[in-house]
């Protein structure tokens, strides 16, 4: 019973809410203007086109309005005038650990990688305030094809993909927070992963906002081509302070006929952190993508993972955590669109809002006329704990095609007095029994993370529940 | 589109429409997106099939018109999606000129549709 | 014979309406008001999700001219001809007002009243001033204040404290003018202790062409029971747009059912809120599309106060072209502890060209819950066929069969076997058709 003193540690403090005082070598100024935008371009060194299509996207992004949905006082309330968009912190990138800066080597060591973990990274990515400092590529992926750099490098040495596939599943119209992205970019993994291979570890990436008022905005693509099979991991955590953050991600994939991707997340962004990501994959022929997303932090998340099923016997699968304490918003949910006949899709989601915070669910399954045969299944489970604590689900099912199989159930209820009390009656305290049932609660989505991943996770939760008795 | 099965309806003078220019008029008892580029008039259904945005509303660039809500575009020739966040195409119309009128090929609004 | 309105209301048709209908003052001033609501209030935004279906300008009456009322029938001593039950009472309303009235013996001299809404605002004034808007006043939409400042006539349906009535309250409501604008209104209050079953029923004799905009609200006060079964049978050239909400109080109860066959192009709002401790809720709905008609419906089930309890269930049946939007909500209060809320909507699609969405949605502000809801949408089960057939059934009559399974748990909630026969009636000559 007592296999929990090993790993937890209840007095551990929340160690993620340190930070380290600024050093930057260039910092542009803060708001957002055409002069940032070309500023950064030039830096970088891009091409023309891409140039052009961040100045579009600025422009789209001053035009189009907030959404009125959400939460829409938190989003009215950030100020893009008092964030820095761009920030450069060395001149070189290092090619190995240990040419690293010593005070961003710090960083990564007090965010707790240890030695063994490296062992199983194929390659890391790490950014450090808007820019990728260090990146490293293990022989074997080399070897085989796959191509694993920060987006600017991607854009650097493959400017042919990457024109093909960039902002083709999401165009900088789609949304404001798109559009920003569009605009001011930086940073972000490029993967591609040539047909028929299989890439064994997984990849890794991890970034964090520092700079008083950071914006961060980095850019992912991930191209699986035919038959290929990868698993990407994407983790990051950020330090506490008074001002908030933004942090406004796009990632797109493409899962060509065959490829199977997997997207792994847990964001653990500090509690005064803006999360607002557009996420989305294009799936086709026989692809199978599942986005397993772990949401614990920031002041307010809004993602909603997508998956389209373009091509015949497309599968997608979201599998999401949400964990809202006082004074957050995880506003968080799913969306797939079955476009092409024979598709299927799964939906799971978990929350749990503790202490006032508010977790709410949104999702929007699709049938399109002709997507004959589709199955679809969405669950949505939600724990209340505390006063005040709520849970939202807003689940849309537009389903304009007969011959299909769409199911959706949610639940929502408090913790048991009868588990608690049995819990407690084995001599567990009753913080100790909340743990386990929250524990018992995201089960089915601990297990698909990564060993060390599933032990991180139930260490934050654990600290996430203290305080949760009298 | 077999135009024995439909009838034409008048909608505008061609001067209306100029090059490079959309707008949307009702057929029937659907609403219609009549466009001409490099001179030629075409039609389509007006609702973009991404989130109900109306393609009469936004902008034609060559043969492409662009819904004004998040930027999806379409062939006005054949309907083809050309972009995200649009999956889908869209229906077409046929569209002529006759006696000086611009005329687009559309089902009559039914007697329950009054 | 009714007289109608110019076309192109304006206020100044307000007073015209409340004249011919005798109204008292208050009254008149009340409906004022709604109108400068309607006046004030746009039209609804269609990219909010409960209009994202449904074209708000279908129901504007420019096409149409509303009914100037007429004096209320005499309250009646025999029972009309015609009745498939044995009603506790009857009310006829045709355009222009309630036209046949009438009560058993036994409870007219309980106290139960069926009346028209401009007799009742002078000889039930206090009650009327108390409920009247009360659950559906005019700031709860556009077309609800419009329907407040328009309608002609009324009914109020009232038990008085103690009274349980036995038998059936059955309502007709028959629009039959063409390209009319016909606005049903009802007010039911059932009061402490008080039990009642109300059918309320919609047609269009002669299918003419009518813009409907229908209010049906009311209040259950504490202990009461209020069973409403609400029969919608538009002709195919109606549209129709109708909300419905009861307000229950503590240990109040009500069992709703709407059933939706007709209307060419129908919006509808249904809602039971429940606002005193212990109230329990069951609604049902069900709905058949066919051709190319188009159901729009939202329920609510909003608990207010603690320990309280409601159930949903909304089944839809699907063919031809017909569409259907459902979005359902459940939503707890803050304060509202240890209360029970479920929901299930099934939406069965006979063709591939129908269209269903479904939207069930919760919004939970207090922990102690337990609330569960589930939809499906999906074609009839080819496992369920085939066994029928293997049984000896053609295939036609086993798809007959299976949807009529689908209404089944839905109609065994009705107690009264004469209007449950009618239903399947109704229903199973649709499925034919």
């Amino acid at each position: 019973m007592s296999s929990r003193s090993d790993d937890l540690d209840i007095n551990d403090e929340y160690k993620y809410g340190f930070h380290d005082p600024e050093v930057a070598v260039y910092k542009a100024e803060k708001g957002l203007t055409e002069e940032v935008v070309r500023k950064m371009s030039e830096m970088k060194g891009e091409p023309d086109w891409m140039l052009e299509f961040r100045l579009q996207a600025l422009a789209t992004f001053r035009a189009k309005p907030m959404p009125k949905w959400g939460s829409t006082e938190l989003l009215n309330s950030i100020n893009f005038d008092e964030i820095y968009y761009y920030l450069k912190p060395t001149e070189e990138q290092g090619q190995t650990w240990d040419d690293v800066p010593e005070y961003i080597k710090n960083t990564f060591e007090k965010l707790g990688i240890p030695e063994a973990e490296r062992k199983f990274l194929a390659g890391v990515s790490a950014q450090y305030e808007s820019e990728v400092v260090y990146h490293s590529l293990q022989k074997e992926i080399e070897a085989q094809g796959v191509i694993f750099l920060d987006m600017d490098a991607g854009l650097r040495e493959h400017e042919e993909i990457v024109r093909k596939y960039f902002a083709s599943v999401i165009p900088a119209e789609d949304n404001k927070f798109s559009a920003l992205n569009s605009a001011v970019w930086s940073g972000g993994s490029f993967v591609y992963v040539p047909p028929g291979v299989e890439v064994t570890m997984p990849l890794q990436a991890y970034f964090r906002i520092n700079a008083e008022n950071m914006g961060q905005f980095e850019r992912t693509l991930i191209i699986a081509d035919e038959g290929s099979r990868v698993h990407y991991i994407e983790g990051c955590t950020a330090p506490t302070y008074v001002r908030d953050s933004l942090h406004s991600a796009v990632v797109e994939i493409i899962a060509m006929p065959g490829a199977q991707l997997r997207y792994t997340t847990i964001q653990n962004w500090s509690k005064n952190v803006y999360n607002l990501v557009t996420k989305r994959a294009n799936a086709y022929e026989n692809a199978v993508v599942e986005w397993v997303d772990g949401n614990l932090g920031s002041k307010l998340t809004m993602k909603y993972p997508c998956v389209n099923l373009l091509g015949e016997g497309a599968h997608g699968e979201i599998l999401s955590v949400a964990f809202a304490n006082e004074g957050q918003h995880q506003d968080a949910g799913a969306k797939i669109h079955h476009v092409a006949p024979r598709t299927t899709s799964r939906i799971t989601s978990k929350s749990i809002s503790k202490a006032g915070g508010r977790s709410s669910y949104r999702g929007m399954i699709k049938v399109e006329p002709g997507a004959v045969g589709a199955k679809v299944h969405v669950e949505c489970d939600a724990l209340l704990m505390g006063e005040s604590s709520r849970s939202d689900t807003y689940p849309t099912m537009e389903i304009a095609e007969e011959q299909v199989q769409v199911e959706h159930e949610a639940r929502v209820s408090k913790v048991g007095d009868e588990q608690l009390f049995y819990l407690m009656s084995r001599g567990l305290t009753e913080e100790e029994a909340l743990v386990m049932v929250v524990n018992g609660f995201i089960e089915p989505f601990v297990k698909e993370l990564p060993m060390e991943y599933a032990v991180e996770l139930n260490r934050l939760i654990q600290l996430e529940m203290e305080g949760s008795v009298g | 589109m077999n135009s024995d099965l439909h009838d034409w309806f008048d909608i505008a003078a061609p001067e209306e429409i100029s090059e490079g220019d959309v707008r949307t008029y009702l057929v029937g008892s659907e609403k219609v997106a009549v466009a001409r580029a490099e001179g030629t008039l075409y039609a389509v259904q007006d609702r973009c099939p991404h989130d109900n945005g109306p393609l009469g509303e936004g902008c034609l660039v060559g043969f492409a018109v662009r819904c004004p809500r998040h930027g999806a575009r379409f062939d006005v020739r054949d309907g083809r999606v050309l972009s995200a966040p649009a999956l889908v195409g869209i229906g077409t119309f046929e569209v002529r000129e006759l006696s000086g009128r611009v005329q687009v090929a559309g089902v009559p609004a039914t007697d329950d549709d009054w | 014979m009714e007289a109608t309105l110019k076309n192109g209301v304006s206020s100044d048709d307000v007073r015209a309406i409340a004249e011919a209908a005798g109204e008292p003052e208050w009254l008149a001033t009340w409906r004022h008001d709604a109108w400068d609501v309607w006046e004030q209030t746009p039209l609804p935004d269609r990219v909010k999700h409960l209009w994202r279906y449904t074209d708000p300008e279908k129901f504007l009456i420019d096409k149409v001219t509303p009914v100037l009322p007429a004096a209320a029938g005499e309250a009646e001593d025999e029972l009309p001809a015609g009745m498939q039950e044995s009603p506790a009472g009857v009310g006829i309303v045709d355009d222009a007002s309630l036209q046949t009235s009438w009560l058993a013996p036994e409870w007219r001299e309980a106290g139960v009243v069926i009346t028209d809404l401009a007799t009742a605002a002078s000889t039930h004034e206090e009650l009327v001033r108390e409920h009247l808007g009360r659950a559906v006043g005019p700031g709860a939409g556009k077309f609800e204040a419009l329907n407040a400042a328009l309608f002609p006539g009324g009914v109020l349906v009232y038990v008085p404290c103690g009274v349980a009535v036995q038998g059936p309250i059955h309502l007709f409501r028959r629009h039959g003018i063409d390209l009319s604008a016909a606005f049903p209104r009802l007010l039911v209050v059932i009061d402490e202790g008080a039990e009642a079953t109300i059918i309320d029923e919609y047609s269009n004799p002669g299918d003419p062409r009518v813009v409907a905009n229908a209010v049906v609200e009311g209040t259950v006060l504490p202990n009461g029971h209020l069973n409403y079964f609400n029969i919608q049978r538009w002709g195919s050239r109606t549209r129709s747009h109708a909300r419905q909400r009861f307000l229950l109080q503590r240990d109040a109860s009500a069992s709703t059912v709407n059933i939706a066959l007709g209307g060419q192009y129908n919006k509808t709002d249904i809602a039971n809120i429940q606002q005193g401790e212990n109230a329990q809720s069951e609604m049902i709905g069900v709905t058949f599309g066919a051709g190319t008609q188009h159901f729009d419906t939202h329920t609510e089930h909003v608990h207010e106060a603690s320990n309280s309890f409601s159930d949903m269930d909304f089944k839809v049946v699907l063919e031809d072209e017909a569409r259907s939007a459902y979005t359902g909500l459940i939503r707890i209060e803050l304060d509202a502890a240890n209360c029970e809320a479920y929901q299930e909507n099934r939406n069965l699609m006979l063709d591939p060209t129908c269209s269903a969405h479904s939207i069930p949605e919760l919004e939970i502000l207090n922990e102690d819950v337990r609330c569960t809801h589930g939809a499906t949408v999906g074609p009839i089960d080819p496992d369920q066929v085939y066994y029928l057939k293997t049984r000896g059934l053609p295939e036609r009559e086993a798809e007959k069969l299976i949807v009529e399974g689908f209404f089944g748990p839905a109609l065994d909630r009705i107690e009264d076997e004469g209007l449950r026969d009618r239903l399947w009636g109704l229903i199973d000559d649709k499925i034919a058709d």
